[in-house]
């Protein structure tokens, strides 16, 4: 997000039930069910204190959006380089994040997008164009993905409900959505690559991130909050019983 | 600007398509407004969800070795050298303390006899002073970088595990959800043969195309040490042991296993509660289900 500004963020440390719960945990034998319903911030608690095994469950939430999303915008191999780079951030520095200023999600995902844009700029506008029309194009095909489940669970909860939303947008909201996010294009700068006026561009916009605000129900609320358990298939059977 | 004009952006400015001017304006309206910041805040978090949506619907995956690699170069907390820094900085001052009253010069030129080295170490000892601190410092350092790879190692060795359980759970949770969840399922259920004695409950699935069998049961009291819930399926007069049901801590059992043909078709199902090892169902069944009484 421009102007977000990271470098003041301080060290975190859960408290009250989350770090009882934390401290459970430590006291007996790692599991994965454990690790797995530890909210994103209990689990960078963790991997400021140097948890290889939270930090891996982490990496399996994130590294495959980053990744996919880095590999249509830089190619694949420039998306391993940032993945390796931006998780090594992440572990070097961990205790940077300030809860009171927002999720690991949104803290996270900012400094990625910071990132691939960075890696972005040296690409000319049509190579960034390209980029943004074919992530475009996969968010309007259905395609059932057949990924690993350990992401998939995860994801599911926070991205399902905000895919469903980006496909029932106006093609031309969306469009415009994506060459903003993906294509890292200010709103002129569409204007101008797709021969649209100003005014229609920043109306397209702003009406397409009103009108997912609007279906996603709660403002703001893409998915179930990170600290919501990820549902472990015994659960999900009891309801069908 | 009022937040009026600063709303009109604000859906541009989190996606960082605003131009450099409107993006200035906001952020100073920002600085100073939290129901603003709050509204960002609820855009931000959504925006920045986009690549999780571009991931379900993109079949690309990062390399499996991407992550071997990544844990590979994780590096420990970073070795404090403080205590030793602070002890070499502490002789540095007593060593330089002398300078403070002579001419910059003084060190770099020669000393005039009986002043600035006579009242100072030499060069070479001050160094044998060090190295003691030094030496600790290396040996210290060995320990810790030796102490990291072994948890580097049992880490990545339990993510390995971890891998393994999860890849298990995940190929039963396909199943599962492919045999329950088809309009070709058909469910049994199964309940404590005397109405009334256990609110236990349970369902068996099978498919007509399938040798997949699924087995759920909730509401199980936790098995005695050396016990377990156990399924017992009969067809043709030939009673099997399915399988041991494991029970969570909620007494949800979840048991899948294959028939030794698709579309099994059984006449009886039963749930024991026996020790573990046991060749024929025994005792009264927790749960029970029987064909003939449908």
């Amino acid at each position: 997000m421009p102007g977000e500004n990271n470098s003041h963020l301080s060290a975190q440390q859960p408290d009250g039930a989350e770090s009882n719960r934390i401290e459970a945990l430590n006291n007996q034998p790692e599991s994965l069910s454990s690790l797995l319903e530890l909210s994103d911030e209990a689990l960078l608690a963790r991997v400021v204190q140097r948890d290889v095994a939270a930090f891996t469950v982490l990496y399996d939430r994130y590294a495959r959006p980053v990744y996919v999303v880095a590999a249509y915008m830089l190619g694949r191999a420039e998306a391993e380089e940032a993945i390796q780079e931006l998780f090594l951030r992440l572990w070097r520095k961990a205790e940077q994040f300030d809860p009171s200023r927002g999720s690991f999600n949104t803290w996270f995902m900012a400094i990625s997008r910071h990132h691939l844009r960075d890696q972005l700029r040296r690409r000319s506008h049509q190579q960034r164009l390209v980029a943004a029309e074919q992530i475009d194009q996969v968010l309007i095909e259905v395609v059932d993905p057949t990924v690993d489940v350990e992401q998939e669970v995860w994801h599911r909860q926070r991205g399902a409900a905000l895919l469903n939303a980006l496909r029932s947008l106006p093609d031309e909201q969306r469009r415009a959505i994506v060459l903003a996010y993906f294509g890292g294009f200010s709103q002129t700068t569409i204007a101008e690559r797709l021969g649209w006026p100003l005014g229609t561009v920043k109306k397209r916009v702003r009406l397409g991130l009103q009108k997912l605000r609007a279906l996603l129900g709660q403002p703001g609320a893409t998915s179930e909050t990170p600290s919501e358990p990820v549902p472990p298939v015994e659960r999900r059977e009891a309801h069908e019983l | 600007m009022s937040c009026e004009q600063i709303r009109e952006l604000i859906e541009a400015y989190a996606l960082g398509a605003l131009d450099a001017p409107d993006q200035a304006l906001v952020e100073t309206h920002l600085a100073e407004c939290p129901a603003c910041r709050q509204l960002l805040n609820e855009y931000a978090e959504m925006v920045n969800a986009l690549p999780q949506a571009v991931a379900l619907a993109s079949p690309l995956q990062p390399p499996a070795a991407l992550k071997d690699q990544l844990l590979q170069s994780l590096e420990p907390a970073p070795f404090r050298q403080a205590p030793v820094r602070q002890a070499q900085g502490r002789l540095r001052q007593a060593q330089e303390a002398p300078q403070d009253t002579a001419p910059p010069t003084v060190a770099t030129a020669a000393p005039a006899p009986g002043t600035f080295q006579q009242t100072l170490p030499p060069p070479k000892s001050a160094w044998w002073r060090t190295r003691p601190l030094a030496v600790a410092a290396a040996i210290l350092l060995i320990v810790v970088l030796l102490g990291w790879s072994v948890q580097l190692s049992a880490a990545l060795a339990r993510e390995r595990a971890l891998r393994a359980e999860f890849a298990n759970l995940v190929d039963q949770q396909e199943i599962v959800l492919e045999v329950i969840d088809s309009n070709q399922t058909i469910r049994r259920v199964l309940l404590p043969p005397e109405k009334g004695s256990s609110n236990a409950y349970g369902k068996l699935f099978t498919r007509a195309d399938l040798p997949h069998v699924v087995a759920m049961a909730a509401r199980l009291l936790q098995p005695p040490a050396g016990h377990a819930y156990q399924l017992w399926v009969t067809s043709a007069d030939q009673t099997r042991l399915a399988g041991v049901m494991n029970v969570n801590e909620q007494g949800f059992g979840l048991l899948v296993f294959d028939a030794d043909r698709d579309g099994p078709v059984y006449d009886s199902a039963q749930i024991t509660l026996q020790p573990l090892g046991s060749t024929t169902p025994a005792g009264s069944p927790i749960l029970a289900w029987k064909l003939s009484d449908e």
